[in-house]
């Protein structure tokens, strides 16, 4: 039993099958093969085998031209290698009486070959296990095909482990069989890390190196509430973890049959609970959990990931999908909030700035880049006339910038007007509060919008100037911090007196530990991580107004996180025992 | 039907010198191999204690001669004979390309 400590960055305990994918992006096979599929796995080790001859051949006639025969006689051997008729003997054996998978049996027949070399006295003779190696290599590239594309094929369950995930590689795992999943590098803040929350599976980020350790198959354990993952587990560690799961999925199960009572506190207040959404396929999330609507729908996977602009068709296509599947329920759809660099086509500008968070980014990107921002623009309001769909412009900081975004907006409007394009002139307009300056500027910015949502992540980090990313301050970015909460008091106060609607979104709302204080600070609109949603309900379902507001008051007393944190845990164990963790 | 006696099967025995100043290393192990598979007899080549299969260039390989070993052909089957004959000579003659010369030798391997 092997114990390897990570980041934990999705909480949940998941147990499976390894499917390992190497440094080079190897997948290491599974071991197996069943009976019935031995003749099929013994010709595509053939093709394998063909195609590994075919490419030495070539690589043996260009070296030849270019360089000489001397050179091409190496080639000459690792054909030779390759065709041996001992080494297929070996591996058809292990195919079809031990029914071993191609890729394993080649693994391990040429590991053992080349550890008879590494053992040879003669440095000529150890060092002819490099050329096995090339070997293995080759018919395993050739077995294994683009193999990285199997990542999102996998159709048995099994957990993966990874060196690194991209985050367009993480949204893409199928959730029907992929458990959790684990990754060498990687930290708390990263794309794949959201990306892991959203999908709602176990994962461990930043384990360090272990990969050599695991092999396809193997049965491994991920704790994503402890960040552990381990390998090897013995019986009694299975056990243990295998009751751990089973309580969860309890707790889940009992969760989900509040999925179709409303959030409406014990005292009859409605509240609306949404959804944090990242990829389109996440409505589904948002429906399972009982979401109101999507009170976050954020759009910046359509350019990670890849070199291009996405075109206005790309966004309109995702937005459609999600609007249509919400299927009435408002949708918030947050334009592109990202810094220039992650943009294709917009950085040459500024080759690289010393405060990315506090450079040219989100709704500042866009204003300076009037295509990227109509194409946008353009793709949201066609989408608006396929259900309740309205827009949401991140990290304003000045009045200008919110009156700029809506002269934009009614320019593209025109546009749309004029080509005879169908969409919803009234569309809700809205903006993030996440800068301490859009606070403090709140009364005027409620008079010219539709309704405000506070994105708690940004603001923490705004108000408290910390990097939460930089582990030396990374304490003091805290949700219970008093400036926050009278921050987010006088955005609530502001709104409720212009009669606007405010939301919380963020990290803050997605925990039931601020549902309390959130409420008693006046907000009926809560927008969490989809899996939260039905712990949240189940706090508004318990409590009354009166109760939050005497919450509220209190801690608006209190004089620090750390004090802050511990009443808001307190109350909420008292009222609800089996929530308080 | 009887059962074919085994004496009948051919047998045949050789040693030879390895003279490559490197040993049986790649290139020679690749030319015996591949030639010990133009065979129908089993193959078995020895040298100080290990024995292995002639006709796969890994065992070939592994047997590190080195230069001055004496190596052990074994053949077995219809062409035992010729099969021992031809390696012997492969070795003896320090492995020469197996293919007829066809190049003009004159203009490549008088360099230096």
């Amino acid at each position: 039993m092997q114990r390897l400590e990570g980041i934990a960055v999705s909480p949940g305990v998941a147990i499976g099958e390894a499917f390992v994918v190497d440094h080079e992006g190897f997948r290491i096979p599974r071991r197996f093969v069943t009976r019935d599929a031995v003749e099929a796995e013994l010709d595509r080790l053939s093709q394998a085998v063909d195609a590994s001859a075919e490419q030495i051949e070539r690589n043996r006639d260009r070296v030849c031209a270019e360089l000489g025969k001397e050179y091409g006689a190496i080639f000459t051997a690792h054909l030779q290698m390759v065709r041996d008729r001992k080494l297929r003997g070996e591996l058809d054996e292990m195919i079809r009486d031990r029914h071993y998978s191609p890729e394993y049996a080649v693994s391990r027949v040429l590991r053992r070959y080349a550890k008879v070399f590494e053992g040879l006295e003669s440095r000529y003779f150890s060092e002819r296990a490099n050329d096995i190696v090339d070997i293995e290599k080759r018919l395993l590239r050739n077995l294994l095909g683009r193999r990285r594309e199997e990542l999102s094929h996998v159709t048995s369950p099994v957990v993966v482990l990874a060196h690194n995930l991209t985050p367009s590689e993480t949204a893409n795992l199928d959730r029907r069989f992929v458990r959790g999943f684990v990754t060498e590098i990687g930290g708390p803040g990263g794309h794949t890390a959201i990306v892991a929350g959203a999908l709602e599976i176990p994962a461990v980020v930043g384990t360090g190196p272990f990969l050599t350790d695991v092999s396809g198959g193997d049965l491994v354990i991920i704790d994503g509430d402890h960040g552990l993952v381990i390998l090897q587990p013995d019986e009694e560690t299975i056990a243990r973890y295998r009751h751990e799961a089973e309580e969860q999925r309890t707790m889940r199960a009992r969760l989900v049959s509040l999925r179709d009572l409303p959030a409406e506190t014990a005292d009859g207040v409605r509240i609306q609970l949404l959804g944090n959404i990242e990829f389109p396929g996440e409505v589904d999330h948002c429906l399972e959990h009982g979401a109101d609507g999507v009170g976050l729908y954020r759009t910046e996977f359509l350019y990670l990931g890849t070199d291009k602009r996405p075109s206005e068709d790309e966004h309109y296509e995702v937005y459609a999908q999600v609007v249509k599947t919400m299927g009435g329920r408002p949708v918030v759809i947050r334009t592109l909030d990202l810094g220039a660099d992650k943009v294709p086509g917009t950085n040459p500008v500024l080759d690289e700035e010393a405060n990315p968070f506090l450079g040219l980014r989100s709704i500042r990107l866009s204003l300076r880049n009037l295509p990227l921002f109509r194409t946008q623009l353009r793709a949201i309001l066609r989408a608006s006339v396929l259900g309740d769909v309205r827009i949401m412009f991140p990290l304003v900081s000045t009045l200008l910038e919110i009156r700029q975004a809506k002269m934009l907006l009614g320019d593209v409007m025109e546009d749309l007007e004029e080509r005879g394009v169908p969409f919803n002139r009234d569309i809700p307009v809205g903006m993030m509060v996440e800068v301490p300056a859009a606070v403090m500027m709140i009364d005027q910015f409620v008079q010219e919008l539709d309704f405000i949502s506070v994105g708690t992540n940004d603001l923490i980090q705004y108000t408290l100037a910390v990097d939460r990313g930089n582990r030396d301050v990374a304490s003091l970015y805290n949700a219970s911090d008093p400036a926050v909460v009278k921050l987010i008091d006088m955005a609530a106060r502001a709104a409720r007196r212009a009669q606007v609607p405010v939301n919380v979104c963020g990290q803050m709302s997605s925990s039931t530990s601020y549902t309390m204080l959130l409420l008693g600070l006046g907000l009926r609109q809560l927008s969490a991580t989809p899996a939260a949603i039905p712990e949240i309900k189940k706090v508004c379902r318990t409590v009354t107004i009166p109760q939050c507001e005497a919450v509220a008051v209190r801690a608006l007393e209190l004089e620090n996180a750390r004090d802050v944190k511990n009443y808001l845990k307190e109350e909420l164990k008292r009222l609800l025992p089996e929530l308080g963790h | 039907m009887p059962r074919m006696p085994t004496m009948n099967v051919k047998q045949s025995v050789a040693h030879v010198v390895m003279r490559d100043p490197l040993g049986m290393h790649m290139r020679p192990a690749q030319l015996f191999s591949e030639l010990a598979t133009t065979f129908t007899s089993e193959i078995v080549v020895r040298c100080d204690t290990v024995k292995v299969d002639g006709k796969s260039i890994f065992e070939v390989l592994a047997l590190a001669a080195e230069c001055g070993a004496v190596i052990t052909i074994e053949a077995k089957g219809d062409d035992a004979d010729q099969a021992t004959a031809a390696l012997v000579e492969l070795v003896e003659n320090n492995f020469p390309e197996p293919t007829p010369v066809k190049d003009n030798k004159a203009d490549g391997d008088t360099t230096g």
